[in-house]
């Protein structure tokens, strides 16, 4: 189970990044659907204009004032709608279009009234004009007139000739209020020129061509930026997934070594402990372990040697001068060896050839001691006889 | 002649014109919509002479209901008995203007209320006087019942828009004659045949046979005001609006006279001829001047629904 610990903080980095790319996505999803709105609404926005500036241009239709009226009402609803959507979206560069195309709307809606009132001029004329031709040719009573003598006709009747025998009417009158509405016709048509001209100079198809373009771009650095996202999302993790594999690999290899330390180790315990008188003291030297063999020659059980000090099995022929020698040498990191006389619990005496080894802690302090010892009681019993 | 050529580019774009030109129509008053509620607290706003400054004049103190809409003097007058620079319009038929106001000012009914209330010559007031006397009113609790947010400016000129919406007269002989129920006299049918030939129909169109463009007064010939205004160039400070007004409707005309916008022409026949001297660049005989001015008779309409009953 710990050796699947460490992947824990690495699916916490991987689940965050996931988080956090999910939620950027999500932004990005959201200004994308922004844009494809905004192109659907330009789309629409163009179409009305197109047909809305065709209704205003065209002479057929050019005095139904109702139906222009209608339609300049439905257009400037259209784009006061629009530019509203411009302002709301967060784009430096749409808020300065939408400036553009409001100043052009207010340049329109005056061109669309001088449209309507200079065409008004222009066809009272012409109705004049097609009034005078109709009179011309019940007089003349020759009907089958092309369009070029009509011209001829007004054409001759403006330079003020013979007009008399032409067109029985008051003469001088007539061919003032000839030049007259000619001049105006060839004035308002100037002026129409003029002002279709304007019309297309505020046109704002244009803006509206740019809107979308802009979306197009911006949706597609979107996607690039999205893309991306997904690049660098995968380049993370996979480095992260490999740190994490090294890193598990190196912790399953060191936990196979420790549990083979802790096995030569236990082996090694069980040799000494077959083989010697073990025990452990504390640095007062109060016994805190000992091994079978220690309690076999002592005689005395466990419990009663646990907790209990080493002079237990001091023996009265012992020198307290050799143990502060042994006391002096294994303070200071010595190991100090040599062997001592021990009494059992039945007053036996024993000798025991002792090795005691200061062992230290992590910090390298002196921090408990151990015994070994070997039985040399024969020996000694032999060499004393 | 050096002109020569360039007469000749205009005649041939004038044929093509006219090989398009398509005749404009007029078309009948559609049915009033409004929300009655309202128009009906509108109509006793519209009466109500406690809006001036004074306390002396109320809306129909200009313009007459039921009757013309307008009045019969060339100029009307405001309170503390100032004249005005402009003869009354008639409020009749107005919802179906393009804009109001005689020069463009007000874009719909609803910014024209409050055009006459502030203005100096008329009611001389402020709109916060205007409320705070209608608040102190029996008019607060009608307007709370009515409006959701009660008495406030935009709801006041709403209530009076609403009026004015429902100020539509309907059914006149000449309508009844587009729908075909009826038929019109010889020489009516004339006068309208001759309506549309002279040019009359180039600028008085649609629903309201005018009100929906603006035209230079005085095309042809200069027309002298009585008392001297600017036109349209007023708001667009443009040089040429100017003389530029809205082309009013002919609906009811045969019933609002003084004519024009300064009111100077008392007669219809005299209106016709100025119009066609000045407008139209052309001479009509008497003959035609009065089929139209017959034709114009069968313009004038019913009253308005909402104000049957009343004296």
């Amino acid at each position: 189970m710990k050796k699947y610990l460490i992947l824990i903080p690495v699916l916490l980095v991987v689940i965050s990044i996931i988080i956090f790319f999910l939620n950027k996505n999500m932004e990005i999803r959201k200004a994308e659907t922004e844009l494809s709105n905004l192109k659907e609404l330009s789309y629409e926005l163009k179409s009305a204009f197109d047909m809305h500036i065709d209704l205003i241009d065209n002479p057929e239709i050019s005095v139904d004032n109702d139906r222009i009226s209608k339609s300049i009402k439905t257009i400037d609803f259209m784009i006061e709608n629009y530019l509203t959507t411009l302002n709301g979206l967060n784009y430096d560069r749409l808020y300065r279009i939408s400036k553009i195309i409001n100043e052009k709307k207010s340049n329109l809606t005056l061109i669309y009234e001088d449209i309507k009132t200079d065409k008004a001029v222009m066809h009272n004329s012409i109705t004049w004009a097609i009034n005078s031709y109709e009179s011309y040719m019940k007089n003349k009573r020759s009907l089958s007139a092309s369009d070029k003598r009509f011209m001829n006709y007004l054409f001759k009747a403006a330079l003020n000739q013979s007009y008399k025998k032409m067109v029985r009417l008051n003469s001088t009158k007539y061919a003032d209020s000839l030049n007259k509405h000619l001049k105006m016709i060839q004035t308002k048509q100037k002026s129409l020129k003029e002002l279709k001209m304007a019309l297309e100079k505020n046109s704002i198809i244009k803006d509206i061509n740019q809107v979308i373009l802009f979306s197009f771009n911006t949706s597609e650095a979107l996607r690039v930026e999205v893309d991306a996202l997904v690049q660098k999302l995968l380049i993370v993790s996979t480095l992260l997934l490999l740190f994490s594999l090294g890193i598990y690999a190196r912790t399953i290899k060191a936990l196979a070594q420790t549990t083979e330390s802790k096995r030569e180790l236990t082996e090694f315990t069980h040799a000494l402990n077959n083989s010697a008188i073990v025990s452990k003291s504390d640095l007062k030297g109060n016994i805190t372990e000992v091994n079978d063999k220690f309690c076999e020659i002592s005689g005395y059980e466990r419990d009663e040697l646990i907790g209990k000090p080493h002079s237990i099995v001091r023996h009265p022929d012992m020198d307290s001068k050799v143990f502060e020698a042994l006391w002096d040498d294994i303070k200071y990191g010595v190991p100090f060896q040599g062997i001592i006389k021990n009494r059992a619990k039945d007053g036996s005496a024993y000798y025991v050839n002792t090795t005691i080894i200061p062992l230290h802690d992590k910090k390298g302090k002196i921090d408990e001691y151990l015994s070994v010892r070997h039985d040399v009681t024969e020996f000694m019993k032999d060499k004393d006889s | 002649m050096k002109v020569v050529p360039i007469f000749i580019k205009s005649f041939i774009l004038t044929l093509i014109s006219l090989s398009l030109y398509a005749q404009s129509s007029i078309k009948p008053v559609p049915n009033a919509i409004y929300n009655s509620l309202r128009a009906e607290l509108g109509k006793k706003l519209f009466f109500e002479p406690m809006i001036s400054k004074d306390g002396t004049i109320s809306c129909a103190s200009c313009h007459n209901l039921p009757g013309n809409g307008a009045n019969s003097i060339q100029y009307s007058f405001g309170v503390d008995t100032q004249e005005g620079l402009i003869n009354t319009p008639t409020v009749l038929n107005a919802t179906f203007n393009f804009v109001q106001h005689f020069n463009g000012q007000a874009k719909t009914l609803q910014e024209q209320v409050l055009l006459p209330i502030t203005n100096p010559l008329k009611m001389a007031t402020t709109i916060k006087m205007v409320l705070s006397k209608l608040k102190n009113s029996k008019y607060k609790d009608e307007f709370e019942r009515i409006y959701l947010d009660g008495l406030n400016e935009e709801n006041f000129a709403n209530a009076i828009s609403e009026f004015e919406k429902a100020l539509t007269t309907p059914n006149s002989k000449f309508d009844q004659f587009l729908r075909g129920e009826t038929h019109l006299s010889r020489q009516e049918l004339l006068g309208y045949k001759q309506f549309k030939s002279t040019g009359c129909i180039n600028c008085h169109n649609g629903v309201n046979i005018g009100g929906g463009m603006y035209q230079k007064m005085g095309i042809f010939i200069k027309y002298k005001e009585a008392k001297k205004l600017n036109g349209r160039i007023d708001i667009t400070k443009r040089e040429r609006d100017k003389n530029v007004y809205k082309v009013p409707t002919l609906r009811n005309i045969a019933i609002t006279a003084p004519y024009f916008h300064d009111g100077k022409i008392v007669t219809l026949k005299q209106a016709i001829r100025k119009m066609r001297e000045h407008q139209l660049g052309i001479t009509l005989r008497s003959k035609s001047i009065e089929n139209i001015e017959a034709f114009l008779k069968t313009l004038t309409g019913e009253t308005p629904k909402i104000l049957q009953g009343m004296k």
